[in-house]
């Protein structure tokens, strides 16, 4: 049995180059982003959170 | 091209899959499919290990708070790199390459492949324990000897799926998710059917062993940090193909926060009807099937908690194995596989897994809750969100990142450090009671969080970290031009 096989190197880098040249074209769109309202609402699930396990903690 | 030929291609296909980065054409994830996907992935026989060891420890009550809150406190912290999984396209493991080295990251994968790996024994011996159930429901004697055999019958056959390479795994996680959804349910209603609900909610355990009440809460607490921080490993593959950065996060934290916990709960009812009419508490499903439903609906439900765990093991099997494949391109799949296949055989003969199942939940959190600090605190700390992507994967004509990057690997060493410092794991002392309070996976998430943080304001510690024009490469650049694209 053979236990060596090889990914083509080579076409892989030229695919990934390909992929971050697409990525740095000025017209291409990155998904949605994480805004200020979404930090926020992190926290204050975070806060929430604590806060029932300091109420678990004096059951 | 020959049958094995086509199962390794399509395995190289799959690592190669998991190294590129994913345009925004190609994502397909919205929240709803990426959530549904994660919660399959999340459920896995060992959530009623999990619930029946929380049940060792506390009353249902703080068993609830624990397995939700802490669950998602937990998760909304530490998932928040996912992000950058998100807008990249990469997974964390090329990011990571910039914290560890491109050698030191393959170092940690074999790391936290060798601490994960342990949770097929724990299915597996929930396959051996069923199979024994099952067999005495149909009146065959089974001397307790065939145990070990059963369990690496798991192991064995959990292999040959992933063996037979993606196709089988796909049909495999079809039908997985289904069958494991009907055991919960099944659990539930023979779970509430034979103990009142009373008994349930005012459950508490008769003696956890120790004097001061709160450090079976903490204990508690810890074990569900641990148990949702083992996922750091994975926690990018499904959020990289999701449409916004606000999909793939929040489907990740409540997939595992809400799913998962689920399940985690079901397995702590189960445990406690179980003591309620046999005087045992147990972890094992097929142990509570047995004794409380019909013989039909035993057998039927101990052959779906059988193939629930042959196929858990195929599916990490194969995710682990693309995993080792994408690090070490040049080994065969079925090489990768068959090395994870006898490490989960020698921990079955071993056979401890679920004695000691606290101390590996605690002993697996040592290192996942560092290298989940250093992916915070380098995304949003040190590096700002911002990373060259043509160094990162070393691309020919680009400086790249050395092969170890020795302060991401001590500051990962000292925050294994930390979690020992303040707990063993092994014997369930406590060292330091003031620092125990934040957990050990707590303590060791925020002391490598700070460490690395300090470490990389100084000077020739940043310039090691960072190197000159880390962020030439334009996608820092891009982030400002693009600021407020949406897609």
């Amino acid at each position: 049995m053979k236990y060596f096989s090889f990914i083509d190197e080579n076409q892989m880098n030229t695919d990934i180059e390909n992929r971050i040249q697409e990525m740095e074209d000025p017209a291409y769109r990155f998904p949605r982003r994480f805004g200020p309202r979404d930090y926020i609402t992190v926290a204050v699930v975070a806060v929430v959170c604590l806060f029932f396990i300091i109420v678990g903690y004096h059951l | 091209m020959k049958p094995h030929q086509e199962i390794n291609r399509d395995a190289e296909k799959e690592a190669v899959f998991g190294i590129v980065p994913i345009p925004s054409g190609q994502k397909k994830y919205g929240f709803t499919d990426a959530f549904l996907i994660l919660s399959g992935y999340c459920i896995a026989t060992w959530s009623y290990t999990q619930g029946a060891y929380l049940a060792t420890l506390v009353g249902f009550q703080q068993l609830l708070i624990g397995a939700f809150f802490a669950a998602i406190l937990m998760l909304v912290i530490y998932q928040l790199p996912v992000i950058l999984s998100v807008r990249y396209g990469i997974d964390i493991w090329i990011w990571l390459r910039a914290v560890f080295g491109h050698w030191g990251v393959k170092m940690i994968t074999i790391l936290i492949i060798a601490i994960n790996f342990p949770w097929y024994a724990v299915c597996a011996d929930l396959f051996a324990s069923s199979m024994m159930n099952l067999l005495g429901l149909l009146g065959l004697s089974v001397p307790s000897g065939c145990y070990l055999p059963l369990a690496l019958l798991c192991v064995i056959a959990g292999t040959l799926l992933a063996y037979r390479g993606v196709r089988a795994i796909t049909w495999t996680t079809r039908l997985l998710v289904p069958l494991l959804l009907a055991i919960g349910v099944m659990v539930i209603i023979v779970a509430l059917r034979a103990v009142p609900f009373d008994a349930i909610w005012n459950y508490r355990p008769v003696d956890t062993g120790y004097s001061d009440t709160h450090i079976p809460y903490l204990i508690s607490i810890e074990a569900n940090f641990a148990f949702v921080i083992t996922l750091v490993g994975g926690m990018a593959a499904i959020p990289r193909m999701a449409k916004t950065e606000r999909g793939g996060f929040w489907a990740g934290v409540l997939g595992q926060g809400l799913s998962g916990s689920f399940f985690v709960v079901v397995g702590a009812v189960m445990s406690i009807a179980t003591q309620y009419v046999t005087g045992i508490l147990s972890e094992d499903p097929t142990s509570m099937l047995a004794v409380l439903s019909t013989p039909i609906m035993a057998c039927s439900s101990l052959m779906l908690v059988a193939f629930a765990n042959i196929g858990t093991q195929a599916v990490g099997s194969y995710t682990y194995g693309v995993m080792l494949k994408s690090s070490f391109r040049k080994l065969d799949y079925r090489l990768l596989i068959f090395i994870l296949c006898a490490y989960v055989a020698l921990l079955c003969v071993w056979g401890q897994i679920t004695t000691y199942f606290g101390s590996f939940l605690t002993i697996g959190a040592c290192v996942y809750a560092p290298l989940a600090a250093l992916l915070f605190s380098d995304f949003f700390i040190v590096r700002r969100q911002k990373l060259s992507l043509r160094d990162v994967f070393g691309l020919s004509g680009y400086r790249g990142f050395p092969k170890f990057n020795w302060v991401g690997l001590f500051c990962c060493a000292a925050g294994v450090a930390m979690s020992l410092l303040v707990y063993n794991p092994i014997t369930g002392t406590v060292h330091i009671r003031f620092l125990f309070t934040l957990t050990p996976t707590g303590c060791a998430f925020l002391g490598t969080c700070i460490l690395y943080s300090v470490l990389s304001c100084l000077p020739p510690i940043r310039r090691y970290i960072l190197p000159a024009n880390h962020e030439r490469m334009g996608l820092a650049v891009l982030e400002k031009k693009h600021k407020h694209d949406t897609v």
